[in-house]
């Protein structure tokens, strides 16, 4: 009784594999492509929702809102107020270096002045502009404050990277309470 | 002699069932793989049509009331020259293809101000603000996502549920009541809470002593009701009679004290209750005190 392959099913098994295995490869760069994809979307979504949340919170509870020293209409937006004890608080873009897979990246963060600085968007992240702009009623009074954020991964050199981008704009009420100043 | 039955090794149809469960299976994982990659991106759509749609609200509520009118729809502009959102018609487009349409929409109220859907009257001081966003999901469905939110004229209500009653204004306070010379009502406060005038333009009293009459009341230091005038009806009152003052007006702020109100007999252990009708018609009635 034979055992064991033949040649032509030896050579049929290795003529599967070469056909099958860079697809097998490719399908499972693809599934790590994919898992990473969905993190970083994932992360920019998070951070643009403690962002808004945070703003939100901040300047609903502002007692005054200084315009003067605010720096609204540009990407490197601050907004300077003061909360319901009366302290000055900030808000503000400002630029963060940072080391990430033995690469150094210069990155946009915001940061929230409350006594003490702290960043209120992720290290993983590069805000590429923060923007605030006011909204007034009919008699000039500060109404709301209208946010574009672009929230981008460190690295944009991919079609993937790019589609990522989280370009965020939204608007906050400014409260009867609160005045400027 | 080779047995053919005895041959080992795979025949074609294994081959071809080989290659059929392996395509059958990678095409799962590509599926799962496409199906995961939408459902991120149908999320993303999603939110970021949450956050044009809260845009939208907010763009409403930034306006001052009164440039808001009910059954509006349309878009709002927002202009960097003069830091205004403004109306417009039609939508709003954004380049990934959403869209969004705004709408200003009236609010009915029954009796007792509380919201109806139908058969209550249109407060004039209420909107719903509504922000509806558009757009196309997997397989080009239609996907949309509507915030609503009440806008109310706090600031210079004009209906009847905001608007601040004359009565509303006013407090009464009793607790120091008593009777000068058994006969004379004092002590009891009329006390001006708000920052605007607000006048006394009738006054009803009810005592338990059917005997007394009343015959002269005085209010803000001046005499604005008597049995022989100012003031009517003329003569002696009874118990429960609607005495139509003159006009006695309390300023903004201001506590005065009804310092005699007479009646013609003793009035020691007496029970009251005072009626005050103000301006704008409103009333406010004391509880039953005995001073």
């Amino acid at each position: 009784m034979k055992q064991g392959f033949t040649l032509i099913e030896l050579v049929l098994y290795m003529a599967l594999l070469v056909i099958l295995l860079p697809s097998i490869i490719l399908m499972l760069l693809q599934v790590s492509k994919n898992q990473q994809h969905v993190y970083t979307r994932a992360q920019i979504e998070n951070t643009a929702a403690v962002l808004f949340s945070e703003l939100n919170y901040e300047i609903t509870h502002a007692s005054k809102i200084l315009t003067s020293t605010s720096i609204f209409d540009s990407d490197q937006g601050v907004l300077v107020f003061r909360d319901s004890d009366d302290q000055l608080r900030r808000i503000e873009y400002s630029t963060d270096t940072v080391e990430f897979s033995e690469t150094t990246y210069n990155i946009g963060r915001v940061s929230l002045f409350d006594g003490l600085d702290r960043w209120i968007t992720s290290e993983n992240l590069a805000i590429t502009s923060f923007k605030i702009e006011p909204a007034r009623d009919d008699d000039s009074n500060l109404t709301g404050l209208n946010l574009w954020i672009v929230i981008a991964p460190l690295s944009t050199d991919t079609e993937i990277d790019q589609s990522n981008i989280l370009r965020l704009r939204t608007s906050i009420e400014v409260q009867p309470h609160t005045i400027e100043e | 002699m080779f047995n053919k039955k005895q041959h080992k090794g795979s025949v074609l149809l294994e081959v071809l069932m080989a290659i059929g469960l392996s395509a059958i299976f990678f095409s799962a994982i590509a599926g799962l793989l496409v199906a995961s990659n939408q459902s991120t991106g149908s999320l993303y759509n999603a939110q970021t049509a949450y956050w044009r749609a809260q845009e939208g609200i907010s763009a409403l509520k930034s306006m001052s009331f009164s440039e808001l009118s009910a059954t509006w729809d349309g878009r709002a502009t927002y202009s960097g020259v003069s830091d205004q959102w403004t109306l417009g018609t039609g939508q709003v487009e954004f380049p990934d293809g959403q869209t969004r349409s705004l709408a200003i929409i009236e609010v009915q109220r029954d009796e007792n101000c509380e919201i109806v859907e139908i058969g209550g009257d249109v407060d004039p001081d209420s909107y719903y603000l509504r922000s509806n966003m558009a757009w196309e999901g997997l397989g080009g469905s239609k996907q949309d996502l509507v915030l609503q939110s009440l806008r109310v004229n706090w600031s210079d209500p004009v209906g009847q549920c905001f608007n601040p009653t004359d009565a509303g204004g006013i407090s009464l306070d009793w607790s120091g009541g008593y009777w000068g010379g058994s006969k004379q009502l004092r002590g009891v406060y009329i006390i001006n809470n708000t920052d605007r005038d607000i006048t006394i333009t009738k006054m009803t009293l009810h005592w338990d002593v059917p005997a007394s009459f009343l015959q002269q009341i005085f209010a803000i230091g001046t005499k604005v009701w008597s049995d022989s005038g100012p003031g009517s009806p003329y003569g002696q009152q009874p118990s429960g009679t609607e005495i139509d003052v003159l006009d006695a007006t309390i300023p903004a702020g201001y506590t005065d004290e009804t310092h005699k109100i007479q009646f013609t007999q003793a009035m020691t252990g007496a029970t009251l209750i005072m009626e005050f009708e103000f301006g704008d018609g409103s009333v406010l009635i004391t509880d039953p005190f005995t001073p």
